[in-house]
């Protein structure tokens, strides 16, 4: 099962986070690009039941331990930021990385692992069990197809960059992206208030295995 | 600074891209787009088609504000910067430590993360380098 922890700046949440890989046995996580921002300084939080989502949580935290990473790439076509750690001292498994395209079909039962509300300050790592609602293929500028899929899930604040996993396998099939949502409906900040529908984005996971390739 | 590009073309730079970029610029390049529509175009991909929660945080003029920034550091020859001179004492300069130490610079002066403006540096250079070191310069208004 994948591992996802938040991603945080100096002094807030910013989404969720999946370890995908070692570098020299350094962490590598993958989250999202489009809620980075204006940072430079990258943490990631370690809450106490340390990512495993079958342990029992506890709340409110008091404090949490981070360690602090790097961004080492990203890749704004596929809404993606990689990132690696500062310290070896993450020991966990990370998931098999499913590359197939084909391998998934419409219907297929999936689990979205990740952190909703971490932008406000939640630690609660939920699994919320999905169907595959859609695949698609979105064309960049006639040259590039971006393999996504559109799963039944509500996406909220700090879900970017969760797991999208395949339940009778285990594989990493995607990185939650967003939620469609109507265009120019009126926001709060960077809330926009008529995005809560069930129709979220997720970029396929084969684009992670080749970028891990490139490190 | 412009020394330091002279011995460069601007496939060099773009090759430096991962392969679905690369291939995605080379495509796009001999369909006749220019590499500023390319890279103004992948600036606005992460917040494309949907409406992303946190999108807001994503600046799409980010490769303008890059190429502008890029830009002036290579054509302005006033002052030479700590940059430069740190380029020009390696040994075997490569379009990696280039890319590695104008988006390093141009992160610092944009408040971006260096490996966020990558990208968006090298299609800058290769623009640059594209168009004539001294053509672009000599056009070049900041």
């Amino acid at each position: 099962m994948a591992i996802v922890l938040p991603l945080a700046t100096t002094d807030r949440l910013l989404s969720s986070a999946v370890l995908v890989g070692l570098k020299d046995g350094f962490p590598i996580f993958v989250s999202t690009l489009h809620q980075i921002g204006q940072n430079t300084e990258f943490q990631i939080g370690i809450p106490p039941h340390h990512g495993s989502i079958s342990a029992i949580q506890e709340y409110p935290i008091d404090e949490i331990q981070a360690i602090p990473v790097d961004m080492i790439k990203a890749d704004p076509i596929h809404d993606l930021a990689f990132f690696i750690g500062r310290t070896k001292d993450i020991q966990a498994p990370f998931p098999r990385i499913n590359i197939d395209f084909n391998d998934i079909s419409v219907g297929d039962e999936l689990l979205v692992i990740g952190y909703p509300y971490s932008t406000i300050g939640s630690f609660l790592e939920t699994v919320s069990i999905t169907n595959v609602s859609a695949k698609g293929r979105r064309i960049f500028m006639k040259a590039i197809k971006i393999d996504e899929l559109i799963i039944s899930h509500q996406t909220l604040q700090g879900s970017s960059g969760s797991a999208v996993v395949k339940r009778s396998d285990g594989s990493l099939c995607g990185i939650v992206k967003g939620t469609l949502a109507p265009p120019n409906v009126a926001s709060i900040g960077d809330i926009p208030l008529a995005s809560d529908t069930n129709v979220t984005y997720v970029t396929f996971s084969s684009i992670i295995n080749e970028t891990l390739k490139t490190f | 600074m412009k020394t330091i590009f002279e011995s460069f073309k601007y496939t060099d730079f773009i090759d430096s891209l991962d392969p679905t970029l690369k291939s995605a610029v080379y495509k796009l390049e001999t369909s006749g787009i220019s590499l500023e529509a390319i890279g103004t175009e992948i600036s606005s991909m992460p917040a494309i088609g949907m409406t992303t929660k946190g999108v807001n945080n994503w600046d799409k003029t980010i490769f303008q504000k890059i190429l502008s920034e890029v830009a002036k550091l290579i054509c302005d020859e006033s002052t030479e910067s700590e940059l430069a001179k740190q380029l020009k004492a390696e040994a075997g300069i490569s379009t990696q430590i280039i890319i590695a130490g104008v988006s390093t610079y141009v992160g610092s002066k944009l408040g971006f993360a260096a490996a966020l403006c990558s990208p968006f540096v090298v299609l800058s250079i290769a623009i640059i380098l594209k168009a004539g070191l001294n053509v672009f310069c000599n056009t070049f208004k900041p």
